[in-house]
């Protein structure tokens, strides 16, 4: 194993470790509160769960759109026509464009986690490089 | 004909071109659904050429264009991830190189 990947391996790639505020030079956290609600695992930000829950819900939108078309062209009334558009064409538009929004927060997050993670290993590398510059600037003194 | 193959093996292009095919079949949507209700004077007939046509193609063009931001933000964001793994190992290699001195 290269240098390189020794010093890689022995950087923090925990998803939880790895979102933890990094600590500042005089031992403070960073300003941001950690927060201490706990996800269920499918729900975490590396989960594909949630853009699966997004694609179904938006799915189900159109679904609701194709059966509101059924309804509707199957009336003659205009009066029975409209609970049909309302309840299930307009549900359906909403339920796509909720679909939608699932998606993008769920992707939005999996990218803040990778990005987290190479933070969080950027700064570990930095301290350890930090560390090690003091020792060796310390054993030339003596 | 070899640079389409090559496009076409990258996921990316691909998932672009169908979603750019969703959005022009969700406008096409809308232009059916006006087409169709402009045919007629009655509120009754019009009304399932607006389900199926107008809701029914805003949906689709709504979705696609959502998804395809969505794909072209995570296209950049990888970019820019690749980006930084290449700080993070030369930061590796300073740091490998730190302790070789010491």
């Amino acid at each position: 194993m290269s240098k390189t990947a020794t010093a890689l391996s022995s950087l923090p790639v925990d998803g939880d470790e790895a979102l933890a505020p990094a600590e500042l030079e005089d031992g403070r956290r960073s300003r941001l509160p950690r927060v201490s609600i706990r996800l269920p695992t499918w729900l975490k930000g590396n989960s594909p769960a949630p853009t699966f829950i997004g694609v179904a819900v938006a799915i189900a939108g159109f679904v609701l759109i194709m059966i509101a078309w059924g309804q509707v062209a199957g009336e003659t009334q205009v009066y029975l026509q409209m609970p049909y558009v309302i309840s299930a064409g307009l549900t359906g538009l909403a339920l796509v464009m909720v679909g939608l929004t699932i998606v993008n927060v769920a992707a939005k997050q999996r990218d803040a986690v990778d990005r987290d993670r190479q933070m969080d290993q950027l700064v570990s590398i930095l301290g350890e490089l930090k560390a090690s510059m003091e020792e060796s600037s310390k054993g030339r003194r003596r | 004909m070899t640079r389409l193959r090559a496009a076409l093996r990258d996921p990316y292009t691909v998932s672009v071109t169908v979603l750019v095919v969703l959005a022009a079949a969700g406008l096409a949507g809308i232009a059916i659904g006006w087409r169709g209700a402009a045919a007629s004077l009655v509120v009754s007939v019009q009304l399932p050429y607006v389900v199926s046509g107008v809701i029914g193609g805003l949906a689709l063009l709504g979705f696609s264009l959502g998804l395809l931001i969505i794909q072209v933000r995570r296209r950049r964001e990888a970019e820019r991830r690749a980006d930084f793994d290449r700080v993070v190992r030369a930061a590796a290699d300073l740091l490998a190189a730190a302790r070789g001195m010491a």
